[in-house]
């Protein structure tokens, strides 16, 4: 199963919030006695990338797709890819800029969940639910 | 074209248990006010404002004056004490509650603690145009002053969506 992208009746199904911090290189910073600092880069890619996705008032059955998806990938444990649906990501759904620069895939990274998504229920049949991804090599 | 005025407006009480409608006879006004509550959908892709209805409020309130048909006897049944009894009670040892007394405002089926009401437009017809529904009252405001007449403002919130509409 791959990362919810698709309502169960069809259409996108585009987050209505998303934070995203790009991560950074593997950087081991030392500060000498005399207080210059040195830095030692120990890989060539950038990772550790989050990615907060907020899916604001969606049926239940959506918000399912999401408990059966961290199911799927045993928690925290595997790594998945965001999927594209015609070559357009749902997950940066009105992101306007290089489809790059928000993501992790360049990077050859793929996320995992940093945590179970959380479901909060808003009314009968409908549930905010957010999901907090990180971005592992 | 037909017009209503205020001089057509009815409100009734509903006993319960007897299903007896009782007119209220003294109404200076009353006023029904319905709202939808909506959570956005709108998603990060979309430019323009999209809802999905999840829960509905009704309320409403009325004037009714304070009189009494024979002075010095109280007019329990049709005029403003009717309402005002519902909230404004004395202790009652009954109830259980220390200095407290009960909340419940259906005196005559204590299935429901609400009661039922119907606002009514008449039209000539033999139900005319109504609104009914099973209220709490949540407000009461008993107000006199020089020159005026005694009357009860009474405010009440719809339990659940009102039973039968026809307006």
């Amino acid at each position: 199963m791959t990362f919810p992208i698709t309502k169960t009746n069809g259409g996108d199904l585009v987050p209505s919030a998303r934070t995203f911090e790009s991560g950074d290189f593997p950087v081991k910073t030392y500060k000498a006695q005399n207080g210059a600092e040195h830095r030692i880069l120990y890989g060539d890619k950038r990772t550790n990338m989050k990615l907060s996705l907020t899916y604001a008032n969606i049926l239940d059955a959506d918000a399912e797709l999401f408990l059966d998806h961290y199911d799927d990938v045993q928690g925290t444990f595997q790594t998945f890819p965001l999927p594209s649906i015609n070559g357009v990501n749902p997950t940066r759904g009105g992101w306007q800029g290089n489809k790059d620069a928000l993501g992790a895939q360049a990077q050859d990274n793929d996320y995992r969940y940093e945590g179970p998504p959380q479901v909060t229920q808003v009314a009968s049949g409908l549930s905010t639910v957010t999901v907090n991804l990180i971005g592992v090599l | 074209m037909a017009y209503f005025t205020g001089a057509t407006g009815k409100l009734f009480l509903n006993n319960t248990t007897t299903n007896i409608e009782r007119e209220i006879a003294a109404v200076q006004n009353w006023s029904v006010s319905s709202s939808v509550s909506l959570v956005s959908t709108k998603t990060l892709s979309q430019t323009d404002d999209v809802f999905t209805a999840v829960g509905r409020s009704t309320t409403g309130s009325c004037r009714i004056l304070y009189y009494q048909e024979n002075l010095g006897e109280k007019s329990s049944n049709n005029s403003a004490s009717t309402f005002l009894n519902k909230v404004l009670k004395s202790r009652d040892s009954a109830a259980g509650i220390p200095s407290g007394a009960s909340l419940d405002q259906n005196d005559t089926d204590s299935s429901f603690n609400t009661f039922r009401i119907r606002l009514k437009i008449d039209d000539g017809t033999g139900n005319g145009k109504f609104i009914d529904m099973r209220v709490f009252i949540t407000n009461v405001s008993l107000s006199m002053s020089v020159g005026d007449v005694v009357a009860a403002d009474i405010q009440f919130q719809c339990q659940g969506s009102p039973i039968a509409v026809d307006i």
